[in-house]
């Protein structure tokens, strides 16, 4: 507890014990001075405020009363049989649920409102203006969530300890529940940041503050139901390299997914002008890969142990994961401006190879279109050959039911789907910019029409036709989600997908493809232009400062000089 | 060292509000180390065009270039080097006056003693030692505004953007307001500030832009504004004190062509003049050699508030 509280509180150190003697004092004193002159300025302003907030006490207060209650409770129920029996868990529980509430509602909530608040009382203005970089603003709330977390923690640590030494649970469901629920916790404020980052009317922030809560209740529900069962089922087996490996995998689409939304609230916050597509395609591109290594990882892995798993099926699911992250960040990128900024238009790649490669980076709905979907065809082909290298032989064929040809069907499916769907979207987006701006929620909801108009309007028409029961057909080639499931078969029963829709998928596609195509080549003829002299010669000013002189010997042998 | 380019300029700066035109093709610059009063009456235009001015807003067309950087395309270099006083105070909820501009210091990068003396020097600028520890929802409007002050120059910027810092003070505050924009404009820093009073400009401000309906109807110097606004002659309002009563003088004076509006109360007679200085000398020197015994003789010229009103119509849109 003491290690938060001093890095939180600079100015205490200010005042009362500057007139303290002892000279560790005055060493301490200096030590988090020096600290705090290097902590996230946001930080250190959240928390000289939350301590003398009444929201942040009051909290606290709680959770401390909750503690010892439940202690005292926990004690006088459990009577003499603390001494003989195995009561950890069930105290643990308790104190779960007391720190959960805290940790999973309270912390994100704050988050959202702290950030929504600044806006409100148009702070934010204020510090938007400074030299703060939109990260650094992220940064610092996610900091002062966690300085928050961390009070929440060292509350009831003493608690946990206790419930230790009931035994019946070991250190390590303790420590690793504990790891769940904070990680759980900044998860969800990074969330909430990215929520209240993108709300910038007041009716916007009012609904993304009401469905936050109400979804924070809910998982905090849900996580106590899930403690419940991890304890009940003692599910933290460190012994079982399984266990690792699953919370590695966990930890990478943790971290990935958590780095996305960072970058993208932080994109949220700069000014519209600034680049705020390019950190954010590197960022999924890197999340795909991850993805693809783990799988050819896990496949790898698994045949190692010599367990016999259906190895299509590691397969399948990556494909469908990344036509879902795909579709919902290339709704995104295809929502974008297509004028770039100069700004943007000053780092354009300008060699042959950059403007093949990495021009697909830049800001635009174009570039974004076939940056999605390349990459989704990018990983079936990559997946596919992963599979085709680690199977032997003798597991070829069937894959537990699934063929290659199953599988042909079923990529050609999805990435045909992603160019139609995607590429229809934006070609509505370009015709509704004529008239008014496209919001990142307008694309979404665009696309959200688009897809629920394309499974929808068959399935009614064949209600309304007079089909008793719902079979596929034909006419449901609109509907991605049914036609991709059954391009797989349920649990790679085979596919129950014809050839010819499976073209039609790939033709349809392709020609929204194509139709798409003026527009991204539009956007390919952006060439760079040259920075202002005024922003070259300060660059070139900060340039120098930063390696102050170049040292251009006067003669061969000069270099320096000092050995003798 | 002295720049080349100006501090503050804009190029046909352009904002729409759906069909409100808040700014429509305004066109100035300001060089270093002066000060540029921005007139106008409400809803003319001030606000949005110092707000693009700070990048909290993008023009609709045309640029703003702050020391020589685009404030569209190089809003993060604009911010290193200009300070922002809004019409508004953001009040941030427990934090004193103190952590308030620390945090601020903080923000623009300031660190260790480099931040400590800025902070001083803010608080010794504004008057605000004595408020160090007062919380900042406590503090009163005169207050708030040297505190907002004193944020805007934290981190000692060249250009000054501040939008009515004198509105809401008293008299006392305001020629405190004046002192401290004086000492701030012979320190070399350039300064855009706004007004709906040209008077209270008229002293502090070497340039003057009278702004309606998001146009930019007059700029130059308070003296041209006065004077040479529109081409028109000077005009000059002229109260004499004839002892022995008024009449006679009146029926003098109204025989000469560049006298009008006449009036006679008792001793006193007032009158419209036309022309420069040198005739009105003439026009004195004309009554005493008529015998008139002038106990007084003063000229005014056209207040700044009627040159206000003559300038701006009053529309609003
Ligand atoms: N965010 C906005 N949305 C719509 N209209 C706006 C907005 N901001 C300003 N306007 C309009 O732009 C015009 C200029 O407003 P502005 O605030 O710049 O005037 P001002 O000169 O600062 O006036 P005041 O002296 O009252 O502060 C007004 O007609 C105003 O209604
Ligand atoms: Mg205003």
């Amino acid at each position: 507890m003491s290690g938060t509280e001093l890095t939180l509180t600079p100015e205490v150190v200010e005042a009362p014990l500057s007139t303290a003697p002892p000279t560790w004092v005055a060493r301490f004193d200096g030590w988090t001075e020096r600290l705090g002159e290097y902590l996230n300025p946001i930080l250190v302003k959240e928390c000289r405020q939350a301590l003398k907030s009444r929201q942040f006490v009051l909290t606290f207060a709680l959770v401390l009363v909750c503690g010892w209650l439940w202690s005292i409770v926990g004690i006088a129920w459990l009577g003499p049989g603390v001494y003989y029996r195995f009561d950890g868990p069930e105290m643990f529980y308790g104190y779960y649920i007391i720190l959960a509430f805290p940790l999973i509602v309270v912390v994100p909530y704050s988050a959202f409102r702290s950030l929504a608040q600044e806006r409100e009382d148009r702070t934010f203005e204020l510090v938007s203006i400074t030299t703060l970089r939109p990260r650094q603003v992220i940064a610092g709330k996610l900091a002062s969530a966690i300085v928050q977390m961390l009070v929440y923690l060292s509350a009831i640590s003493p608690c946990l300890t206790f419930t230790y030494m009931l035994r019946g649970i070991d250190v390590m469901t303790i420590v690793f529940v504990l790891l769940y629920l904070t990680a759980g916790s900044i998860g969800l404020s990074i969330v909430a940041l990215f929520g209240a980052a993108v709300s910038r009317e007041r009716y916007w922030q009012m609904l993304s503050s009401l469905g936050l809560a109400l979804g924070l209740f809910f998982l905090f529900t849900g996580s106590c139901g899930l403690a419940f069962q991890v304890l009940r089922m003692q599910a933290i087996q460190v012994d079982d390299p399984d266990f690792w490996m699953a919370n590695a995998a966990g930890l990478t689409a943790y971290l990935s997914y958590g780095a996305l939304l960072y970058l993208a609230a932080a994109a949220q916050l700069t000014f519209p002008t600034d680049n705020r597509s390019t950190p954010l395609r590197v960022c999924m591109l890197v999340q795909q890969l991850l993805a693809i290594g783990w799988m050819g990882f896990g496949v790898w892995y698994a045949e190692m142990d010599g367990r016999s798993v259906p190895l299509a099926m590691p397969v399948i699911n990556l494909v469908i994961a990344s036509t879902v992250h795909w579709y919902v960040m290339g709704t995104f990128l295809t929502g974008e401006s297509p004028q770039l900024s100069r700004r943007v238009m000053r780092q354009l790649p300008r060699s042959f190879l950059g403007r093949a490669f990495l021009t697909w980076f830049n800001p635009g709905p174009g570039t974004g279109y076939v940056f999605a979907v390349a990459n989704l065809c990018g990983v079936v082909l990559l997946s596919y050959s992963v599979l085709a290298l680690v199977s032997t032989d003798a597991m070829m064929p069937p894959f537990f039911g699934v063929t290659w040809e199953d599988l042909a069907r079923f990529g050609i499916i999805t990435v045909g789907y992603a160019a139609f769907y995607l590429g229809l979207g934006k070609l509505l987006f370009q015709a509704m910019r004529r008239t008014s701006p496209v919001t990142m929620a307008g694309a979404l909801l665009v696309q959200a029409l688009l897809l629920l108009a394309g499974a929808g309007i068959p399935l009614v028409v064949q209600w309304m036709s007079d089909y008793q029961d719902t079979v596929y057909s034909a006419a449901h080639i609109t509907n991605p989600i049914w036609t991709i499931r059954l391009a797989v078969g349920p649990m790679g029963g085979g596919a129950l997908v014809d050839w010819p829709i499976v073209w039609g998928v790939a033709g349809g596609g392709l020609a929204v493809f194509c139709l798409n195509l003026p527009s991204v080549i539009q956007e390919l003829r952006n060439v760079r232009v040259a920075q202002p002299a005024r922003v070259a010669a300060e660059e070139a000013e900060e340039r120098a400062r930063i390696s102050p002189t170049v040292v251009v010997p006067r003669n061969p042998w000069d270099e320096g000089g000092e050995t003798r | 060292m002295v720049a080349s380019h100006p501090m503050i300029e804009l190029r046909h700066l352009h904002r729409y509000f759906g069909r409100t035109r808040a700014v429509n093709d305004i066109t100035f610059t300001v060089r270093r180390g002066q000060v540029f009063g921005y007139i106008g009456p409400n809803g003319a235009g001030k606000t949005t065009s110092m707000r693009i001015l700070a990048t909290l807003d993008t023009p609709t067309s045309g640029d703003a270039l702050v020391d020589g950087f685009s404030v569209v395309d190089d809003p993060d270099r604009v911010r290193r080097r200009l300070g922002f006083m809004p019409d508004y105070f953001g009040v941030d909820p427990n934090v004193n006056v103190r952590e308030y501009l620390d945090f601020f210091a903080r923000a623009y990068g300031m660190r260790g003693s480099e931040r400590k003396r800025a902070l001083s020097y803010v608080m010794d600028f504004t008057q605000l030692e004595g408020l160090a520890t007062k919380p900042i929802q406590g503090l009163s409007k005169g207050m708030k505004q040297r505190l907002c002050l004193g944020r805007t120059m934290i981190h000692d910027p060249g250009v000054l953007i501040l939008d009515e810092p004198a509105a809401g003070l008293d008299p006392r505050a305001r020629i405190q307001l004046r002192e401290m924009i004086r000492r701030l404009a012979s320190d070399g820093k350039t300064i855009l500030i706004s007004s709906h009073i040209l008077t209270e400009l008229a002293e502090m401000c070497d340039l003057v832009g009278i702004i309606e309906q998001g146009r930019m109807l007059a700029v130059g110097t308070v003296h041209e504004i006065q004077h040479g606004h529109s081409g028109k002659q000077r005009q000059s309002w002229v109260r004499v004190r004839v002892l022995g009563g008024g009449q006679a003088l009146a029926n003098w004076a109204s025989e000469r062509g560049d006298v009008q509006e006449i009036l006679v109360d008792g001793e006193n007679v007032s009158f419209a003049h036309t022309g420069d200085v040198e005739s009105e000398a003439d026009l004195l020197r004309g009554m005493v050699q008529a015998n008139f015994r002038v106990a007084s003789f003063a000229s005014q010229t056209k207040s700044l508030e009627e040159v206000f009103m003559q300038v701006t119509e009053g529309l609003v849109q």
